[in-house]
């Protein structure tokens, strides 16, 4: 009975703390990621709203161009994912098995769009000069 | 003697702040005030040609750091796109100028700036090694 006592609070506490993280990622765990899973998930989640960013600025840019340029914009871009990729790849090379990886390469990929798309904002205030 | 004193001040103050802006003025954009395109344009280029030597170097240290056959691959893969999006980036950048004297200048301050961008990166990556 000595024994069944703390392990009955233990198994009390673990449910409690489950559930309790539970309730706050019910909410908004990118608010305040506690768990390795939590920030990864949090991270492609920031990844996907840059892209998403980057797409709108890429189109904006696009529909400023002629056919010929829009081709070259394209082919750029295409570059750009490549080179992306690539880089990535190898930021995530460095975290090989770790349970880091995934956070470092959605965080890659983050960091690189954000860059991309102050790039094409760039290229966008060019042509409207 | 005050009035030298501070004469003197003012005048190392005036040079300073002329120097200042004539190395600010270097740094933006070094070559537009040549006397002609074409040496606007070799200006240029000899600009890029130092900041891809410059990379070159920094890229070499970091590979020079990397223990894994692997990760030097890895590293080596995303080198070659990173030359071929360069490439293509600037293509496009400096294709609004197309048929234009400026062209060449315009790629080459392109790929400078590109250059710069990956030198940052690829040293941001040596410092999360030395960590």
């Amino acid at each position: 009975m000595n024994k069944i006592a703390p392990a009955l609070l233990l198994s009390c506490a673990l449910l409690f703390t489950a559930a309790s993280a539970q309730k706050r990622a019910a909410q908004n765990p990118c608010e305040d990621p506690q768990t390795q899973v939590e920030l990864n998930l949090c991270a492609d989640r920031k990844f996907k709203a840059a892209d998403a960013e980057l797409n709108r600025v890429y189109n904006q840019l696009a529909a400023k161009l002629e056919a010929g340029g829009r081709a070259k914009l394209k082919a750029a871009e295409a570059s750009w994912l490549k080179y992306r990729d690539d880089n990535c790849a190898y930021e995530e090379e460095l975290y090989e098995g770790g349970s880091m990886q995934p956070l470092i390469y959605s965080s890659c990929l983050e960091r690189m769009t954000k860059s991309r798309t102050t790039e094409l904002r760039g290229q966008l205030k060019d042509l409207n000069q | 003697m005050k009035r030298i004193a501070l004469a003197i001040l003012f005048v190392v103050c005036l040079i300073s702040f002329a120097f200042a802006k004539a190395q600010r003025q270097r740094q933006t954009q070094p070559c537009e005030n040549a006397p002609s395109q074409y040496e606007a344009d070799e200006c240029a280029h000899k600009e890029y040609v130092a900041a891809d030597a410059e990379l070159n170097k920094v890229y070499n240290q970091l590979a020079a750091k990397l223990e894994d056959q692997e990760q030097r691959a890895q590293l080596k893969a995303a080198e070659l796109a990173w030359i071929k999006y360069r490439d293509a980036d600037c293509e496009f950048a400096s294709s609004f100028y197309k048929g234009g004297t400026m062209r060449p200048m315009i790629e080459s301050f392109c790929k400078t700036d590109v250059t710069n961008a990956r030198m940052k990166e690829l040293r941001e990556q040596i410092k999360t090694l030395e960590q």
